[in-house]
């Protein structure tokens, strides 16, 4: 009977009670055919036939009427589901209401009442009755806190006792109040100070799915859903998803990641759909960015995210921002996606300045990827092929020129151009920056620039009648521009000196007398002209003549030692000996410290000035070195740079070392300094010099100076880590931003150092690595590709540079691959002279190109000469044996070095 | 790439639609300016002026529009600079739950 009672058969219950009571009556069977009318009767409750139960509980009370009182609360509860609450209160207008029935009446009160404003308006509860009162303050509290910000007034409810049937109901209020206000915690204390049994705790869960809690119960009913809706609080329940995944995906786990991916879609389903589509396409970008597949991703978020424009542009934006090759490539194609895809949806028309645009940036990013990975990607696919539904070819798309000439096409404009020329610049035909300076002078016919690069190259070839040519084209455009007026200068002083160089005083001068018009004529200018009619006067033999344009020159600079700096500096850049120019070595003794420093500075910021760069004498160096550490000569900043160019152009870095020593004890200019102090530093010491470089960096970028800021990047990506050729690796700008706490350390460092060393500096306590973007997302052991060598290595590097310059260009660039993948010149310097090289190198040469290709990749990445031509043997006995070779390694799998990152491939 | 520390909208500072072109901005940017003078308002001067240099031509929206949206940036940026609303709705549809057992 009991367990028919438990597994709710009431029915049968009744029955089998009902026939036993009939054959054995006794104060047991009765007892138990009660607790099946009971249970019959809640049966009838819960499924709502409150007439049926009414019925029944009846006729069991007038056939055994001393159950009445033992079941005055399942009267209650029937009388409750009738609506009949003027009847379940009507009891307390009973002074002498027996506790227990009191006790059962407000029971069902807290438990099922709902209705607080029929509760306030029960014609059975005497006008003042306290229940009465409080439903009514309760009644009113709830709209005003439901409806607007509610005041401390209306959430003080004296009328309600917390101990009464209707206590939760003030702590819901409160939650309520809370709720709107914002104030979470609060909310959350007064939903804990829900009774669970009572009608307020059936709103708990719902108020704590939008509040976002964690464990939030899910949403089931109608009600609570539309609830939810309206107030617009299912975002908060969406933002607790997102920021669980968000922690999952910054600890790279995967499990936990594909739960809250889940978690996060389905919260974003239910309270967000209209963000759906956005959310895919945000999470299958990050997911792809930690290193899922897109076939996992797929499978977690339940489908393809919507490969849009938009998710394009999302993909290609995040692969680029990491900065490696292989990303950059592949951002690249995704950019060329984009372009196609937005194309079609008509974001822009081609060939449009947008396109333009779009283009000149893709431009820039193929010039950033190496030319051996854009070999590799495009031996994968046939060049002529389109990518996907994009327009370009992969061979049109991996070609900066093209890109650049469409962007230029698509937009043409000055800033655009300027940059394809800057590119066209490096590379190492000429004609191709010509040709880019002509296209430019034909769209914009208004710019003086191409038509300086015109005279610039020109001059170069030795066509001085075509420079001539183009020069005075730009003087029509822009007779007063400043660029224009130094270009006019350079090339009248490089047909000086050509001149000089020729022995031809005469035609030196009419030279020398153009250069006059064109400069004031009093001032350090003007000492410079006296400098070339000394020289001229030199080659004339006219000694009075050179002793009178040196005293000139001694009298505008006010300093004789400047005077001859200028003199040397005119002799070197005309190529001719000292002697021959009347130019006698000065003696040092007979000048100050001062004198001499400030007459070099003086000398090189005239010379940088006028494009004959001076270089500062080698026997003057330990001296200079010397007056340089002495304080008490006075040195302003600009002073101390330009002697440091001087040093550094003059191969001293002791030199250029000690004035920035002076430069950064000083302060002020420390990214210039720290620019100085990285590059007089000596090649052992990479680690530190890209500190510096990183340091100046993060400080020019604080200062704004975007002029240094180029020069350090250019330092940067021209210093490779690697120290063999550029680096391949070589991140944006962003790459290199230094934290605040290690950019200090690094200038305290410098600081310190006082004597110029051969030794790296101390890698700080806090483990901060120059080049690592400090919050990037990518995982840590992907930036360990750039570690320095350990500094017991850098003994074999020397070695190992010479034995890489004479060993064949392509496996020298495999080698040098390996090491930027964190591989060690030691052991691959071993690997390669190990007995078995020479065998496989003759091998390699007769292989497939396929297949040597292959083999020097494995030795790039690990395996040694001895397991390649194991493995070719044991290949080729496999074959000739008839079996299957299976799936054979030939790559070492053991390898120590940081492996590079594995992209999903998208495309 | 060409990213910017821009934070915000710079079409919402300026006060116009995305569709506005440069007379709009250039026009908008000058109401601004004489709103936020520099020395009474300097920080708003500066977003002002910063917000109209990523719009002041096409070329320029453009390049804000490619490379302002960071998709590394956290997953709640999805949802805008607007923090979410709770609007009142009366005490109806939270009795509604109430009524559900």
């Amino acid at each position: 009977m009991r367990e028919l009672i438990a597994g709710k058969h009431s029915k049968a219950a009744v029955e089998t009670a009902k026939e036993l009571h009939k054959r054995h009556p006794t104060p047991s069977s009765e007892a138990l055919l009660m607790d099946a009318y009971q249970a019959r009767i809640r049966s009838l409750l819960e499924h709502g036939m409150s007439i049926e139960a009414r019925s029944l509980l009846n006729l069991v009370i007038q056939r055994f009427p001393s159950v009445r009182t033992r079941w005055e609360q399942l009267v209650l509860e029937v009388r409750m589901l009738e609506g009949n609450l003027d009847e379940i209160v009507a009891p307390f207008a009973d002074p002498n209401l027996d506790p227990f029935v009191r006790e059962k009446i407000e029971t069902v009160i807290r438990q099922r009442v709902f209705d607080l404003t029929a509760l306030a308006q029960a014609s059975s509860l005497s006008p003042g009755h306290r229940l009465r009162e409080a439903a009514r303050a309760l009644t009113g509290a709830l709209k005003a806190v439901t409806s607007q910000p509610a005041d401390e007034a209306d959430l003080f409810l004296p009328e309600v006792s917390r101990r009464g049937p209707l206590g939760s109901w003030k702590a819901l209020i409160n939650a309520i109040a809370a709720f709107y206000r914002r104030d979470d915690t609060s909310c959350r204390r007064w939903l804990q100070a829900v009774t669970s049994d009572s009608v307020p705790a059936r709103l708990v869960p719902v108020m704590q799915v939008m509040l976002g809690s964690e464990g939030g119960a899910s949403l089931s009913s109608a009600a609570a859903q539309n609830l939810v809706a309206a107030i617009g609080a299912g975002e908060e329940a969406l933002r607790q998803a997102l920021a669980d995944l968000e922690a999952a995906l910054a600890a790279q786990k995967k499990p936990p990641i594909l739960e809250s991916v889940r978690a996060a879609i389905s919260a974003c389903e239910r309270f967000r759909p209209d963000l759906r589509d956005r959310l895919r396409q945000y999470i299958s970008v990050r997911c792809m960015v930690v290193g899922f597949r897109p076939n996992q991703v797929r499978r977690v978020l339940g489908g393809t995210p919507r490969t849009d424009a938009r998710w394009y542009q999302l993909m290609a934006t995040a692969l680029e921002s990491s900065g490696y090759s292989e990303s950059l490539a592949h951002s690249l194609i995704a950019w060329e996606t984009f372009r196609a895809v937005a194309l079609e949806e008509k974001w822009f028309a081609a060939k449009s300045l947008e396109d333009g645009v779009l283009l000149l940036h893709m431009a820039g990013l193929a010039a950033r990827v190496p030319a051996d990975l854009a070999e590799e990607l495009l031996l994968l696919t046939d060049p002529e092929d389109s990518i996907s539904q994009a327009e370009l070819t992969p061979g049109q798309l991996f070609s900066p020129d093209v890109l650049y000439e469409r962007a230029c096409t698509a937009d043409p404009h000055s800033e655009a151009f300027q940059v394809w020329l800057d590119w066209a610049k490096k590379q190492r035909d000429w004609r191709a920056a010509d040709q880019v300076a002509e296209r430019w002078q034909q769209a914009c016919e208004k710019d003086v620039a191409p038509l300086l690069w015109l005279m610039e190259s020109c001059e170069k070839r030795g066509a001085y009648q075509k420079s001539l040519k183009y020069l005075h084209q730009a003087e029509q455009l822009d007779r007063l521009n400043p660029e224009v007026r130094k270009a006019k200068l350079r090339l009248l002083l490089a047909d000086v000196l050509r001149h000089f160089r020729q022995r031809k005083p005469h035609l030196a001068k009419s030279g020398i007398e153009r250069i006059e018009s064109l400069l004031e004529p009093a001032g350090s200018l003007a000492a410079f002209t006296s400098a070339l009619h000394r020289v001229c006067a030199a080659l004339e033999k006219d000694h009075d003549a050179v002793r009178r344009h040196r005293a000139e020159a001694e009298g505008h600079l006010g300093n004789p030692v400047a005077a001859y700096v200028l003199d040397r500096g005119i002799v070197d850049a005309a190529i001719l000996a000292p002697e021959e120019a009347l130019l006698t070595p000065l003696d040092l003794s007979s000048y100050t410290g001062g004198t001499l420093l400030k007459g070099l500075a003086k000398a090189c910021l005239l010379g940088d000035s006028v494009g004959i760069p001076a270089a500062i004498p080698e026997n003057w160096k330990d001296r200079l070195r010397a007056c340089c550490m002495d304080l008490t000569i006075a040195l302003d900043t600009a002073e101390m740079l330009v002697l440091g160019e001087a040093a550094i152009r003059s191969r001293t870095p002791e030199l250029a070392f000690a004035v920035s020593v002076r430069g950064l004890a000083r302060g002020g200019a420390d990214a210039r300094f720290l620019f100085l102090r990285a590059r007089s530093l000596p090649p052992g010491v990479s680690e530190r010099r890209s500190d510096c470089l990183s340091a100046a960096l993060e400080l020019a970028h604080r200062e704004g100076n975007k002029d240094l800021a180029g020069k350090l990047l250019e330092e940067l990506r021209g210093r490779p880590r690697n120290m063999f050729e550029r680096d391949d690796f070589a991140p944006g700008p962003e790459g290199y931003s230094m934290e605040t706490g290690f950019l200090n350390e690094v200038l305290a460092d410098e600081r310190a150092q006082k004597q110029y060393t051969m030794l790296a500096r101390h890698v700080p306590a806090s483990g901060g690595t120059a080049g690592i973007p400090a919050n990037h997302p990518r995982p840590n052991h992907i930036f360990d590709e750039h570690e320095e060598f350990p500094e017991e290595e850098e003994e074999d590097l020397a070695d190992f540079e010479d034995f890489l310059a004479n060993m064949p260009p392509e496996l020298r660039r495999e080698l040098t691959s390996a090491i930027a993948r964190g591989a060690s010149p030691e052991a691959i310097l071993k690997r390669i002279l190990s007995g078995r090289s020479r065998e496989l190198e003759s091998l390699l040469k007769i292989l497939p190109p396929e297949l040597a290709r292959e083999i020097k990749k494995a030795i790039a990445d690990g395996a040694t000469a001895e397991q390649v031509l194991n493995e070719i043997e044991a290949a080729v006995s496999d074959r000739d044996s008839g079996r299957t070779a299976g799936q054979r390694q030939m790559r070492n799998k053991g390898k120590t070095g940081a492996e590079r990152p594995q992209q999903g491939s998208l495309f | 790439m060409e990213k910017t520390n821009f934070l915000g909208d710079p079409w919402e500072v300026l006060g116009v639609t995305r569709e506005a072109g440069d007379e709009q901005i250039r026009a908008a940017y000058l109401r601004k300016l004489k709103q936020f003078p520099p020395d009474r308002n300097p920080a708003e001067f500066e977003q002002v002026r910063d917000a109209y240099e990523l719009l002041r031509d096409r070329r320029q929206r453009f390049r804000y529009f490619l490379f302002a949206t960071d998709p590394l940036a956290p997953l709640d940026s999805v949802f805008g600079s607007v923090s979410s609303q709770r609007n009142f709705v009366g005490p109806e549809p939270w009795l509604e739950v109430l009524k559900e057992k």
